[in-house]
């Protein structure tokens, strides 16, 4: 038999299909790579978005805005209060001391809605992650892409979170008092 | 990936019909068993991919068009040819015929096309009250069969919801590393929360969207929200159903959505939680719309009421879907890599097997020789 034409043909087709899976992992990676970076600026988008809200709702002025940042984590995480009290009222009613408090209720529906919409939004970009982590770490696609870079991704969360989720331990049971 | 491992069986095979069987074997019949297995597998992984994404929604709309076509019956002339023994063959008639038995179908105002019986035309053709005849001028042989077609006037008093059901790709379920996917739910859950079934088209076209409610107010906002799911199903791409869990907690909401793997995409689940005396406890609407507001307003809206009214969310759900309700694109979710279960792999990995089993047989026994 011809041993040569064997061989060579029998690498060739291993080399083709391996070529395959290398070429389709790379892809892959690539256009994950570059939706985890679309789906990092939809959730810097939603910063934008909520502060809009409450600048049109709460009327604060513009002024206010850098200030903002401080207690977004915590109305991501849905620990604004009531209209009685909390995060939000208080931050509002310091930027606005005129605001009316019978446009909270409208105020917190929408609040909520871009807190869960943000939340969905965080959610794909870690599924994004972790699809990406699981192309670049699984056999046989491991042998090509497994050596490029892991992508650092911030889910947004306060201290407050960050110390419950290191310790285990959650203490502020009252964080919606009055 | 671990299907792919499939593919080293025929170099396996390969090697011991170069090592055992060289004198049987001629060189090109070594890459046959290669050929033979790289199709296979990659198109069982296909068709298993196929199976596993695929997933069923349901779209509402009505009834436009009854049709009634009569039994009618056509000659088929036609000439065949038969053997008359070696190098030989005869032609003779063989003309026949063809009788072509009656049907009954509706014509949806999306245009689509459900087959009905002949009891269900009679109360359609009834309720519509305008029946015409329509000469269809075909060649038929002896018995002339034509059409009869009742239209819907466009009025709400006799228009009739229809659902239909569409195919569509949801990697989603299946993907089960994805922080998307949801658990199964197990019997006794199932049982413990009183998880809804997910109703089934019967009568040909009809789908309960009020689930769990037996009462006369629940069936009445049956009918009202299966309007609805009409009116609302083409223009917005939208099925809305509302499950009514009494004396449950609400992790009967959270356990119903991942019963129902979180719903269609195009699905508006409206969950409530009552006690006996109808008295509202909670609501946990589940959509995969990006319109979190209206899943708010619909939540407050509920729990607002002291009393479940379901007109009265009838009402108030579909002025809120109709101009806020998006029906999110799964394309979303391409980026999902679906693994084939164990199952399919082990059976892919045995076929192969029997693939190559058989073919090292033919290719030891045929004619080609070194």
């Amino acid at each position: 038999m011809k041993t040569g034409i064997i061989i060579g043909v029998s690498v060739l087709t291993i080399a083709i299909i391996l070529g395959t899976i290398g070429i389709t992992a790379s892809n892959k990676e690539i256009k994950l790579r570059s939706q985890i970076t679309a789906q990092k600026e939809v959730c810097e988008a939603f910063y934008d978005k909520m502060w809009k809200i409450i600048a049109q709702k709460g009327q604060v002025a513009e002024q206010y805005k850098g200030a903002f940042k401080d207690i977004y984590p915590q109305l991501i995480e849905g620990r604004y209060g009531n209209e009685k009290g909390g995060t939000l009222m208080k931050w509002i009613t310091e930027s606005n001391p005129t605001f009316d408090i019978s446009l909270y209720k409208d105020l917190q529906l929408s609040i909520e809605a871009e807190r869960t919409g943000f939340f969905m939004e965080q959610k794909r970009l870690t599924d994004l992650n972790n699809e990406h982590r699981i192309v670049r770490q699984t056999f046989p696609a491991s042998i090509f892409i497994g050596s490029r870079e892991d992508i650092q991704i911030t889910i947004v969360s306060s201290d407050a979170t960050k110390k419950v989720m290191e310790s285990g331990i959650e203490n502020d049971i009252d964080i919606f008092k009055k | 990936m671990i299907i792919y491992g499939a593919l080293l069986i025929p170099f396996i095979v390969a090697f011991i019909l170069y090592k055992y069987f060289s004198h049987q074997t001629v060189w090109w019949e070594l890459f046959i068993p290669l050929a033979v297995t790289l199709i296979f597998t990659f198109s069982m992984k296909a068709l298993i991919e196929v199976v596993q994404v695929s997933s069923k929604e349901y779209w509402g709309s009505f009834v436009n068009r009854i049709e009634y076509y009569e039994a009618w019956n056509e000659y088929i002339h036609q000439i065949c040819t038969r053997s008359c023994g070696k190098n030989c063959t005869t032609t003779y008639n063989c003309s026949y015929v063809a009788y072509h038995s009656p049907y009954w179908q509706i014509i949806t105002t999306t245009n689509e096309t459900v087959g009905i019986s002949q009891n269900e035309y009679s109360r359609l053709k009834t309720l519509f009250g305008n029946e015409s005849f329509v000469e269809l001028n075909r060649h038929y042989h002896t018995n002339d069969g034509d059409e009869y077609i009742s239209l819907w006037k466009n009025d709400s008093a006799t228009a009739i919801p229809v659902t239909t059901v569409h195919n569509y790709e949801n990697r989603v379920k299946a993907a089960d590393q994805s922080v998307f996917h949801f658990t199964e739910v197990n019997e006794s859950d199932k049982k413990r929360f009183s998880l809804k079934e997910y109703p089934q088209i019967k009568d040909y076209y009809k789908m309960q969207s009020v689930i769990g409610d037996s009462s006369e107010e629940g069936l009445l906002a049956d009918k009202k929200f299966q309007y609805i799911n009409g009116l609302l199903g083409h223009k917005k791409e939208v099925k809305i159903f509302v499950l009514i869990f009494q004396n449950q907690p609400i992790d009967a909401a959270f356990y119903q959505e991942s019963y129902w793997s979180g719903a269609n995409m195009n699905e508006f689940v409206i969950c409530v939680g009552t006690d006996k005396e109808r008295n509202v406890k909670w609501c946990k609407p589940i959509s995969w719309t990006r319109s979190e507001l209206l899943k708010n307003e619909v939540k407050n809206f509920v729990q607002s009421q002291t009393k479940l009214n379901l007109d009265s969310l009838a009402e108030f759900t579909k002025k809120k879907v109709d101009s806020e309700f998006v029906r999110r694109s799964f394309k979303e979710f391409d980026y999902l890599t679906v693994d084939p279960p164990m199952w399919s792999v082990i059976l892919t990995y045995i076929l192969t097997l029997a693939i190559n089993i058989g073919l090292s047989v033919w290719i030891i026994r045929n004619e080609f020789e070194e």
